[in-house]
């Protein structure tokens, strides 16, 4: 029932963004002189090139997509809790099935909206007359983007909200927001070898596309990057964030069926 | 076999003992009456059979199954704890259509006649936002009884209501047990339990004590 609101919400705000980071991509293409479609979808989506200062627009086209959807989508399985929950809970017949339900729907609004702000991004590309360089490289840079975005942003509004069903909307919000911080922060610690492990073990780093040692993109960013991370590999982190966020749904199944359902100010 | 099955049940929360051991059987196709005052557990129990809390220790069987274990909530159950609470923006019927298609065996129809049962129009466009304390209970009411559960528990349903609600609350509690329902209900209007209840029990520091049987009522 409350599903379209949330489509709404989704939908305006993904196209917003992605109108804003397209228009400032397509801006800076022509202002690096670096034409092509790859180069675009690094910049966007690619993560925050490492150097000895992190850029503030970098950091903003990767973080405020992150934050704005966890925003939206922290209080969704608390929005049942909030308004009946009794009524709801007493016809699942399965509490474990009603949270991984809502889980699914969780990760398919997590997939329309960075399906949105990929095919604005592309548009905008199109519509330039900008090109790819190498076919191959395009779609292993938007196909891996595209996973491990959606992987992190999954893991995040997991988090938001298991943590708003605990300790309710505000607290929660503010406590994934400052998880968010902290992984954030550590990620980029030193270039040193247990720098390079925290970042390894990191999932926001284990998300930026520009850190990883690959032969076929390293070239793209190889003139822009303070360097990547050795042996860091696509396939490591891709299973990473699997692991992770299967972890993350095994650990709300368990809450959620251990949890008391007390009153819906309290949530479970 | 009886309806409900509580054996040694006690739920600690911060400490104190809102439920203590308590053992109770409750038979089926009877209307079962619990008073006490606010705080003596009453909502805790209701809250307990119906799965939504956990018991630190003990056991519930509903209809021969054990929670936790077997089943997480009764299989058959329509149920009103603390206040009642729909989706605000929209109408009666369809917070009661919304609720219905989580278990899927109702018809329209079915939902349309639990409203008029209540005493509410199933055509009425205004929001719930909009009803009366005395509508939305008589909504959750129906909510209640529109997929004719085999238990239903009911926390002071005769709040808000006025002297016509009560007495079609009541004649609807009484079809239901008729129908072979059996009927858990709390109140604080001592009339509700001795007009209704075949059994009444008395609820106090979590505790309970049975006050009556049935051939005591004869």
């Amino acid at each position: 029932m409350h599903m379209n609101k949330y489509l709404c919400r989704l939908l305006i705000t993904s196209l917003v963004l992605s109108i804003v980071f397209g228009l400032y991509a397509l801006n800076y293409a022509e202002v690096s002189g670096y034409h092509n479609i790859e180069g675009l979808f690094l910049l966007v989506f690619g993560g925050i090139y490492r150097s000895e200062s992190i850029s503030v627009v970098q950091l903003l086209l990767f973080c405020v997509p992150q934050l704005m959807l966890v925003l939206l989508l922290a209080g969704y399985m608390y929005e049942d809790f909030r308004i009946c929950s009794v009524y709801v809970f007493t016809r699942k017949y399965s509490r474990r099935k009603w949270f991984f339900g809502k889980s699914m729907h969780l990760l398919l609004y997590t997939a329309v909206f960075m399906l949105i702000q990929f095919m604005v991004l592309y548009l905008f590309c199109v519509l330039s007359g900008l090109t790819p360089v190498f076919e191959r490289g395009l779609l292993l840079i938007v196909v891996w983007e595209y996973v491990a975005l959606l992987l992190l942003n999954f893991f995040f509004i997991l988090v938001a909200n298991l943590l708003v069903l605990r300790l309710a909307t505000n607290i929660g919000l503010l406590c994934t927001y400052v998880l968010y911080l902290v992984l954030c922060t550590t990620a980029f610690i030193g270039a040193s070898a247990p720098g390079m492990l925290i970042a390894k073990a990191n999932p926001i780093a284990n998300a930026m596309l520009v850190w990883h040692d690959h032969d076929i993109l390293v070239k793209f960013y190889s003139d822009h990057i303070f360097g990547f991370i050795e042996d860091f590999r696509l396939s490591f982190s891709t299973i990473y964030h699997i692991c992770l966020d299967i972890l993350l749904l095994i650990a709300g199944l368990i809450a959620i069926n251990n949890a008391d359902v007390i009153n819906f100010e309290k949530e479970a | 076999m009886n309806a409900v099955e509580i054996t040694g049940l006690s739920k600690i929360l911060k400490g104190h003992a809102v439920l203590n051991n308590i053992n109770i059987s409750l038979e089926r196709g009877k209307i079962h009456g619990f008073f006490g005052r606010n705080g003596s557990g009453k909502t805790m129990l209701f809250r307990a059979i119906c799965g939504l809390i956990k018991p630190t220790s003990g056991s519930i069987y509903v209809y021969g199954k054990k929670l936790g274990k077997e089943i997480s909530f009764p299989e058959s159950l329509g149920v009103i704890i603390d206040s009642v609470g729909f989706w605000p923006h929209y109408t009666g019927f369809r917070n009661l259509k919304f609720l219905a298609a989580i278990k899927n065996i109702i018809s329209d129809d079915d939902i349309r006649n639990a409203i008029r049962r209540v005493g509410l129009d199933p055509d009425d466009k205004r929001a719930y936002k909009k009803y009366s304390m005395g509508m939305k209970q008589r909504l959750g009411i129906a909510q209640a009884i529109m997929e004719k559960p085999n238990l239903i528990i009911l926390d002071e349903p005769t709040n808000a209501l006025d002297e016509e609600g009560i007495t079609l609350i009541r004649n609807i509690l009484k079809e239901e047990k008729e129908r072979g329902a059996t009927i858990l209900i709390a109140s604080h209007n001592k009339e509700d339990i001795e007009l209704l209840a075949d059994y009444k029990y008395k609820v106090e520091q979590g505790r309970v004590i049975t006050l009556t049987k049935e051939c005591d009522k004869e």
